[in-house]
C-alpha cells in the first residue's frame, strides 16, 4: 500500500513444500537480490511455479522461510503480500472475463491505489508511469473498453502483466510468461521485459533457456525441488552438471552422441530439434501445486 | 459493456448514419400508423433505435413500470394483493441475484433473513410500532445482523458446499421460529398484525390498493439503491471476485470480507423484502421462510437474468403469477405450470428475461425482410 520505491530482496531458507508423499520443494536457500532479472528453469517437476506460489502466498511452506526485503512474510496472506508489493502473472493467464480492460487493470490497482474511492473509466491515466509505458508498448490501451474475455491469449498475458504492474509492485513474479505464445508474441514479451522499471526485482520462471538467457542477468537451476546452479546465463550454459541435468538435451543432441541422459525423467523438451527455441509448447503442466488449496483470510 | 459489437443496419436503409435521437419522433410516427403493413423504412428506424444500448436497457424497465403503475386500476383486490406480494418476494429476489448473479455465492438459504425481517415487523406491530419507515429500517437491520453471523460460518464454503451451508442455516432458521413461541407465535405463526401507516402522520393503510402502493414505493426506492450500488465500483468489485478469487487475491484484494459484506447486504435486502411481506399479508408464520420460497427466488433469478436486479423483480412476478393465478383453474397444479414455464424458460432464454432485449434485436430483421418482400 506505502507507495513502494526503491526494490526489494526476497530471500528463502529452508523452504519445504511437500503434496503428500511428493515433495516439489526440498529445502531451498535462495536469494533473489534488489532490482535484478532473475529466472528461474528447470525440467518440468522442478517445483518452479511451487517456488513461486510459495513466495506469492498461493501456498504454505511445510517448513522454512520468507523474507521480504527483510520482513518474514511466510505467515502473510497472499492479499496482504500483494498490498506490500509482490505482484504476480499466472501461468494460465488470469484476467476478470466480464469486465472490459479498463475496468480490469483499475481493480488490479485498486488496493494500492493512493486515489481510493476515485473511480474513472480510464483509470489507468493515472497509474504509475511505468505501468502507463507498458500498457502501451503491450498493446493494452488501445484494448481499453473490449471485454477482457473477448481477448485473445497473447493479449490476455500483456493484460495479466500488465495488472500485476498496475499494483506498482516492488517484486514482480511471472509464472511462465512466454508460454503459448506466438514468436511475435514473444517478441513483444521481450521488448516489454526490457522496458520494465529498472526498480523492480523480477523473478521469472521458464522452461525455456534462450527466451531466460534473453530477458535474465541471473538464473537459477531447480531440480527436484533442490538449488542445481546459480550464475549467469553464459555462466550456466558452460556449466557442466547443468547441461548434463537439463540442457543436456540440446548440447548432447548437437553433439550427436549421448545415448543415456542420466535425468531419470523424460523431459517433454527433448521432443523436437534442440537449437529451436520451444516457445510453442503449449505443455507447462509442470507441478500440481496451481490451483490447491485456497485459504481463507 | 458499451457492446461495440452492436448490429448496424444494412448499407441500403439510408439513416443508418443517423444517431438514434433523430429516429425516436419516426419510430414513434410509424408506431401509432402501427400494425402489419410496416414498411422497410420504419422497421430500419426501429432497428436503429434498439441498437442504441442505452434504449434497450431502458424498454424493459419502462415497460415495467408502465405495468406495475396502470395495473392496479384493472385488478381486484386479490390481484392487487398478488402484485404487492409479488413485489415483496421481489426483493427477495434481488437479494438473491446480488448473491448468487454478482459474488457467485449460489444461496438456497436467503429466506432466512426474509424471515427475520418479517418477524422483526410482526413483533413491532402487534407491540403498537406501526409506523412504516420504522419497521422497514429495524427489519432491513436485524436481518443484517442475522446475516453478519450466519455469515461467519457460510462464507467460509463455496459452490455447492455454499448451497448445502445456506439450506441448512435457512431450515434452522426456520426450526427455531417455529420453537420460540413466547415471541414467534409457534408454527401457528403470528396472526392479527396491525396495518402499517407509512410515515408518522399519515393515515393507516387499510386497502389492499393503499398498501400496494406503499410497497411498490419502498420496493422501487431499495431496487434503484441496489442498482445503483452494483453499477458503482462495488458492482465491479463482487463481478471481479466470481470471475476469479485467486486473482483478486493476489491482486491485494480482501476478497473474503467482500464477500461477507456482500452477504451481509443481501440478508438486509431480504430482511427488507420480509418487512414488506409482513404488511401485505398481516402475517407471519415460519412457511414464510421455507425452502421453497428460497428455491422459488432461485428460480425467480435463474427466470430473470442473474445479474439484473430488474430480471429478478420480473423473474419474481412471474413466478407469483404462475403459481397463484394462472394455476387458478388447475387447482393443486401450481408446481407443475411453475416446472413448465422453468424449463422453456431456461431453453428459450438462457439468459433471462433480461436478456430478451439482446433477442428484441433480431425483430427488426425479420422484419425488415418481410417489408422488402411484400
Amino acid at each position: 500500500m506505502s507507495s513502494p520505491s526503491g526494490a526489494a530482496t526476497i530471500e528463502v531458507s529452508g523452504l519445504t513444500k511437500a503434496f503428500s508423499a511428493t515433495v516439489a520443494v526440498a529445502g531451498l536457500d535462495l536469494n533473489f537480490e534488489a532490482g535484478r532479472r532473475h529466472a528461474v528453469i528447470g525440467p518440468n517437476g522442478a517445483g518452479k511455479t511451487t517456488l513461486l506460489n510459495l513466495i506469492s502466498g498461493e501456498l504454505r511452506p511445510t517448513s522454512g522461510r520468507i523474507r521480504y526485503n527483510g520482513r518474514d512474510v511466510t505467515r502473510t496472506t497472499r492479499a496482504k503480500r500483494s498490498r506490500l508489493g509482490i505482484a504476480r502473472t499466472f501461468q494460465q493467464p488470469t484476467v476478470w472475463s466480464t469486465l472490459s480492460v479498463a475496468d480490469n487493470i483499475a481493480l488490479a490497482a485498486w488496493p494500492h491505489s493512493q486515489l481510493r474511492g476515485k473511480w474513472r473509466r480510464r483509470r489507468y491515466r493515472e497509474l504509475s508511469e511505468s505501468c502507463e509505458g507498458y500498457l502501451e508498448t503491450a498493446g493494452i490501451t488501445a484494448l481499453a473498453d473490449r471485454p477482457a474475455g473477448a481477448l485473445a491469449h497473447g493479449e490476455r498475458r500483456m493484460l495479466d502483466i500488465g495488472m500485476a504492474l498496475a499494483a506498482d509492485p516492488r517484486v514482480l513474479l511471472l509464472d511462465e510468461p512466454a508460454a503459448g505464445l506466438t514468436d511475435q508474441g514473444v517478441e513483444r514479451l521481450l521488448t516489454a521485459m526490457r522496458a520494465l522499471p529498472e526498480q523492480v526485482t523480477v523473478v521469472v520462471v521458464e522452461h525455456d533457456f534462450a527466451f531466460v538467457a534473453a530477458v535474465a542477468d541471473t538464473v537459477t537451476v531447480l531440480q527436484d525441488g533442490a538449488l542445481l546452479a546459480t550464475g549467469t546465463p553464459a555462466e550456466i550454459a558452460a556449466d557442466a552438471a547443468v547441461r548434463e541435468a537439463y540442457l543436456g538435451e540440446s548440447a548432447v543432441g548437437s553433439a550427436g552422441s549421448g545415448p543415456d541422459s542420466r535425468d531419470p525423467r523424460t523431459p517433454a523438451t527433448v521432443a523436437g530439434d534442440a537449437d529451436r527455441p520451444s516457445y510453442w509448447k503449449f505443455d507447462s503442466s509442470d507441478d500440481s501445486s496451481d490451483d490447491s488449496s485456497e485459504e481463507t483470510l | 459493456m458499451t457492446a461495440p459489437t452492436v448490429p448496424t443496419d444494412s448499407p441500403d436503409s439510408p439513416d443508418s448514419a443517423d444517431p438514434a435521437g433523430s429516429n425516436v419522433s419516426e419510430a414513434t410516427a410509424s408506431g401509432s400508423g402501427s400494425g402489419s403493413g410496416s414498411g422497410s423504412g420504419s422497421g430500419s428506424a426501429v432497428a436503429t433505435l434498439l441498437a442504441s444500448p442505452r434504449v434497450r436497457a431502458g424498454v424493459p424497465s419502462v415497460v415495467l413500470a408502465a405495468f406495475l403503475l396502470i395495473a392496479p386500476s384493472s385488478f381486484d383486490g386479490y390481484g392487487i394483493s398478488l402484485l404487492s406480494k409479488a413485489l415483496a418476494l421481489g426483493v427477495l429476489a434481488v437479494s438473491v441475484s446480488v448473491l448468487a448473479g454478482y459474488s457467485g455465492l449460489p444461496t438456497m438459504g436467503q429466506a432466512a433473513p426474509f424471515l427475520v425481517g418479517a418477524y422483526t415487523a410482526g413483533v413491532l406491530g402487534t407491540h403498537g410500532h406501526t409506523i412504516g419507515v420504522v419497521q422497514l429500517l429495524c427489519g432491513t437491520l436485524v436481518a443484517a445482523a442475522f446475516a453478519a453471523a450466519t455469515g461467519l460460518v457460510a462464507i467460509r464454503t463455496r459452490g455447492v458446499a455454499f448451497l448445502m451451508t445456506t439450506l441448512a442455516l435457512g431450515e434452522l432458521t426456520v426450526t427455531a421460529a417455529g420453537e420460540w413461541r413466547s415471541l414467534t407465535g409457534g408454527t401457528d405463526g403470528m396472526y392479527g398484525i396491525p396495518p402499517v401507516q407509512p410515515l408518522p402522520g399519515m393515515a393507516t393503510l387499510n386497502s389492499d390498493r393503499n398498501v400496494y402502493w406503499y410497497v411498490l414505493g419502498a420496493t422501487t426506492v431499495i431496487v434503484a439503491i441496489v442498482w445503483r450500488v452494483l453499477r458503482s465500483p462495488v458492482g465491479k468489485l463482487l463481478l471481479a471476485c466470481r470471475d476469479h478469487e485467486a486473482r483478486m487475491r493476489s491482486a491485494g484484494h480482501p476478497v473474503t470480507r467482500y464477500q461477507w459484506l456482500a452477504y451481509v447486504a443481501a440478508g438486509a435486502l431480504a430482511g427488507f423484502g420480509g418487512v414488506l411481506m409482513c404488511t401485505v399479508n398481516q402475517y407471519v408464520s415460519p412457511d414464510d421462510g421455507s425452502f421453497s420460497n428460497s428455491a422459488l427466488v432461485l428460480l425467480a433469478v435463474v427466470l430473470g437474468g442473474a445479474t439484473s436486479p430488474l430480471g429478478a423483480l420480473l423473474g419474481a412476478g412471474l413466478i407469483v403469477a404462475t403459481r397463484d393465478w394462472l394455476a387458478g383453474p388447475f387447482p393443486g397444479h401450481g408446481p407443475l405450470l411453475l416446472g413448465l414455464m422453468f424449463i422453456i424458460a431456461v431453453y428459450a432464454f438462457p439468459d433471462g428475461v433480461a436478456g430478451i432485449r439482446f433477442q428484441a434485436l433480431r425483430v427488426p430483421r425479420v422484419l425488415k425482410r418481410r417489408g422488402g418482400s411484400a
